[in-house]
């Protein structure tokens, strides 16, 4: 079921109340404009109206029209500007699950340190507050839920800049699509993921239960557990399938065409290939692929057992 | 000489003596074939582009699930950056005053030309080479920024090789905007200077024709707005060339500040584009109604207002990039002021009906139409003026039909109304009407069946600038309905087109000088006009638009009506 727009938030109210406000005015002027545009071309045409009056204008009538256009809208700035406060003013007790941004994923970090990425989406608890910390990685993104009303752009700060920051408190349980909004790339339109919605004791043990997966993958196979915690998998098919990056799947021990400060040159993939690919992604870009990736902070350990998992998908 | 000077411009020339043909207009320093050529490159680079734009509509006929590829998704960046730049920076941005302007406006004030008649050319030159770079820049590295070139990735962005040679048609292109900008820019000192100084007897500022009022409000925003976004571009070149950082935060530079430098320039310019098509229906509307148009003095005055708040309210651009909500909320308050003008302006178009004798000629259809399409793009701006609203539509189809309904449904067929109203005076050539009215009601229909569908979808959430689009029922209905209409609209700019060609090349001669019956000064010179537009020199003694004086002239015979009216 796709429930794209249906109000979902507390933003809803005030931000349709404007949309409908505006949308009624407008509809009163567009009729009026065009009614008596066709009135007169039927009532005054040459045929009908021969002969045409001299009339050069109406003070008072300009009055009016200048003066009830001037009150309408300050109606209308002042409803907009009371839904926008709102939006801004982040409630004290909001929880917080910081978004990051890359080209082309999201990136969803939890207070307890659960890490997901696009392909599962955010998940929130219903009638709860949440504040958004965005981060880009590299270009502006914007984090749009039009279910939500909700949209503010990601925008890459220089170091010590604080990042912007958006918040929502949805008030209804479903999956709401969450779209990039700001042109970032080929892949723009694929970077979509989804906002799903539970109650707050579904949420509770949602969360249990994906902390606990994630600890059983990452003691069992802490490669695994990474490559889906922070996001490579987004890019980087574990079956084959080409995708922004090369796939995992029979990459160790490949000879591969990479490009290294625009010269070509073949390699072996090994182990001092795949950690210098992690670590600084930009040296050497396989031929046919964007110089996409952005560095990501790992430890020596868990870059290891990243390396470990590709091989195994090698086997 | 006093024989040349009293034949028509078509046949006599002030160019160097050894240019004949194509030269002679190339070289040519006369306001009146100065226009002409621009008319010739401006509508040739708009079909290309409603070309791209027809693409893309296809593109979107189906959702992302279906498989339907008509553009690469590789591509598609490129296709809209180009549509774009064309659209905005070759076509509606020089647009009337490049066309319409250089003919008229020296005919308006009973002057013999421009105040600087060889920096007009140069004016058309520079446009001309900035539109070839432009365009080789996209066509040969495939810039995929969209016009508004949002930093870092702007910055950041490689583009394509071509035959192994890395070419960055970003810098290339940016370079070409800076180019086109030089362009504008002496051409609003050209018209303010010859609207200031070149004004004949008795044509007092409130005397002059509201097309020409438009020209100056117009010209001092090219001249006061373009220089910004001509150093913000080259500061991207810059960036791209050596290691500083203005915009690229890895390198300290803030890429919101991109924003409001570029958005400085880039709001007024809509009022650049939208402004001359303004004072385009200004004068087709009393012509067509045979009456004065109704409040003369405020229609002047929202002109100049127009202008002036417009340069105010740039930020409103840019509520979603996280600026402090102090600016947000006081950029919002004053964008509501430029929409009191702009409503004044069209409640005095549609009061001008009343009482009128209306005669729909297709300069009066598309006027009409104006009307109607850019009280659509005004009404839809509210939306996006409102904060709390524009957070929602901001960066969705909306804004993209909003801009058109404004741009295409506005500027551009107040434009094409001006070129039908004018027609006969350029080229000595009448068009078929028949045809032009049938090239209008598929334009119309068309157009609003093409952009009212993307209102629905920006308020559904469809967000701009996407390849393809997720399988939503509701997104999937209206992107059919609107790909249907973008055929109907190409249909229609087609048939326009072709009317315009068949009436120069085809058409009945003609020399009647003021077919449609108007009050302007234009219209008492010869058709075609002769090469320096007047015999003698005039004193204006009424206002422009004053019929009944007008009519008692042609009684008398000191004015020039039409044949039978």
């Amino acid at each position: 079921m796709n429930v794209n727009y249906n109000p979902a938030s507390v933003f809803n109210q005030d931000v349709d109340f404007s949309f409908y406000l505006i949308f009624m005015i407008s509809i009163l002027c567009l009729v009026g404009i065009t009614g008596f545009m066709v009135f007169s071309i039927i009532k005054y045409n040459r045929k009908n109206n021969p002969k045409p009056s001299n009339l050069e204008g109406h003070t008072g009538l300009e009055i009016v029209w200048t003066i009830i256009p001037t009150i309408l809208v300050m109606f209308i700035f002042y409803f907009g500007v009371q839904g926008f406060l709102k939006m801004r003013n982040v409630p004290e007790d909001a929880m917080e699950i910081k978004v990051e941004a890359g080209m082309w994923w999201w990136k969803f970090t939890y207070p307890n340190g659960l890490e997901q990425s696009t392909a599962q989406g955010m998940t929130v608890p219903a009638d709860t507050p949440i504040y958004l910390p965005l981060h880009s990685v590299d270009v502006v993104h914007s984090f749009y839920v039009p279910a939500f009303r909700v949209k503010m752009d990601v925008v890459p700060k220089p170091a010590g800049v604080k990042d912007n920051y958006t918040w929502f408190e949805a008030s209804q349980i479903g999956s709401f699509d969450l779209f990039c909004a700001e042109y970032c790339g080929v892949n723009h339109a694929q970077m979509i993921s989804k906002v799903h919605v539970l109650t707050k004791p579904d949420y509770q043990a949602w969360l249990d239960q994906q902390t606990a997966d994630h600890e059983k993958l990452l003691a069992k196979n802490p490669g695994k557990a990474l490559t889906i915690s922070k996001g490579c998998i987004a890019c980087h098919s574990t079956d084959g399938t080409k995708l922004i990056g090369p796939s995992f799947k029979g990459l160790f021990g490949k000879t591969e065409t990479v490009v290294t400060d625009g010269v070509d040159r073949e390699i072996t993939v090994d182990e001092a290939y795949l950690k210098r690919s992690i670590m600084e992604p930009a040296k050497d870009i396989v031929k046919g692929y964007q110089p996409l990736m952005p560095p990501l902070p790992l430890t020596a350990e868990e870059v290891a057992a990243i390396i470990e998992h590709i091989k195994e998908l090698s086997e | 000489m006093e024989n040349a000077a009293s034949q028509s411009y078509l046949n006599s020339h002030t160019s160097p003596k050894w240019t004949t043909g194509f030269m002679s207009w190339f070289m040519s320093t006369d306001h009146k074939r100065i226009g002409i050529m621009y008319a010739f490159a401006m509508f040739s680079f708009f079909f290309a582009a409603v070309l791209l734009g027809f693409l893309m509509k296809l593109q979107k006929m189906y959702p992302a699930s279906s498989g339907w590829e008509i553009i690469p998704v590789e591509m598609y960046g490129s296709f809209f950056t180009l549509h774009a730049i064309i659209m905005i920076f070759l076509f509606i941005v020089p647009g009337a005053p490049a066309v319409l302007g250089n003919f008229f406006l020296p005919l308006q004030i009973g002057a013999k030309d421009v105040a600087f008649p060889r920096v007009n050319l140069l004016s058309f030159w520079l446009y001309l080479l900035g539109a070839i770079m432009a365009v080789t820049g996209v066509l040969l590295g495939g810039a995929d920024t969209g016009w508004t070139f949002t930093p870092p990735y702007s910055i950041n962005t490689k583009t394509i090789s071509i035959f192994g040679i890395a070419f960055d048609s970003i810098s290339w292109m940016l370079t070409a905007a800076f180019i086109l900008g030089w362009g504008t820019i002496l051409t609003g000192i050209n018209f303010i200077v010859t609207i200031h100084r070149m004004r004949t007897k008795g044509m007092g500022y409130f005397k002059m024709p509201l097309f020409t009022w438009s020209i100056y409000a117009t010209s001092w925003l090219q001249v006061l707005a373009t220089p910004v976004v001509g150093i913000t571009l080259l500061m991207i070149v810059i960036e791209r060339i050596v290691p500083v950082g203005f915009f690229d935060p890895a390198k300290g530079g803030d890429p919101v500040l991109f924003q409001h430098l570029f958005w400085i320039y880039s709001h007024p310019a809509v009022y650049i584009m939208i402004l001359p098509s303004m004072g385009l229906v200004s004068e087709i509307i009393p012509t067509n109604s045979q009456k004065p148009i109704f409040g003369y003095k405020s229609i002047a005055i929202a002109s100049c207002s127009i202008a002036g708040v417009g340069y105010l309210i740039w930020a409103h651009h840019m509520f979603t990039t996280g600026m402090s909500d102090f600016a947000a909320i006081l950029f919002s308050f004053l964008t509501f002021f430029v929409a009191i003008p702009t409503a004044i302006k069209v409640f005095n178009w549609t009061a001008t009906l009343y009482k009128g004798s209306i005669a729909l000629t297709p300069a009066m259809l598309f006027a009409l139409a104006f009307i109607f399409n850019f009280s659509i793009g005004g009404l839809t701006g509210m939306f996006l003026g409102s904060l709390s609203t524009d957070i929602h539509l901001h960066d969705t189809d909306f804004i993209v039909a909003h801009f058109h309904y404004t741009m295409f449904g506005g500027a551009a067929f107040g434009l094409i109304g001006g070129v039908f109203h004018y027609f006969s005076k350029m080229s000595g050539k009448m068009y078929s009407i028949k045809w032009a009215k049938i090239g209008w009601g598929f334009m119309f229909i068309g157009f609003n069946s093409l952009y009212f569908p993307m209102l629905l979808l920006g308020y559904y959430g469809m967000p701009r600038r996407y390849h393809t689009y997720p399988d939503i029922p509701i997104f999937n209905q209206l992107q059919m309905i609107s790909t249907v209409g973008s055929w109907i609209l190409v249909t229609g700019v087609i048939i326009v087109l072709w009317v315009w060609l068949h009436g120069l090349f085809r058409g009945k001669q003609t020399t009647e000088q003021n077919p449609w019956n108007s009050s302007t000064l234009e219209w008492q010179t010869a058709t075609p006009p002769t090469l320096f537009n007047f015999e003698e020199e005039l004193e204006i003694t009424r206002d422009p638009y004053d019929y009944e004086a007008f009519r008692g002239e042609v009684k008398a015979g000191t004015s020039i009506g039409a044949d039978h009216v």
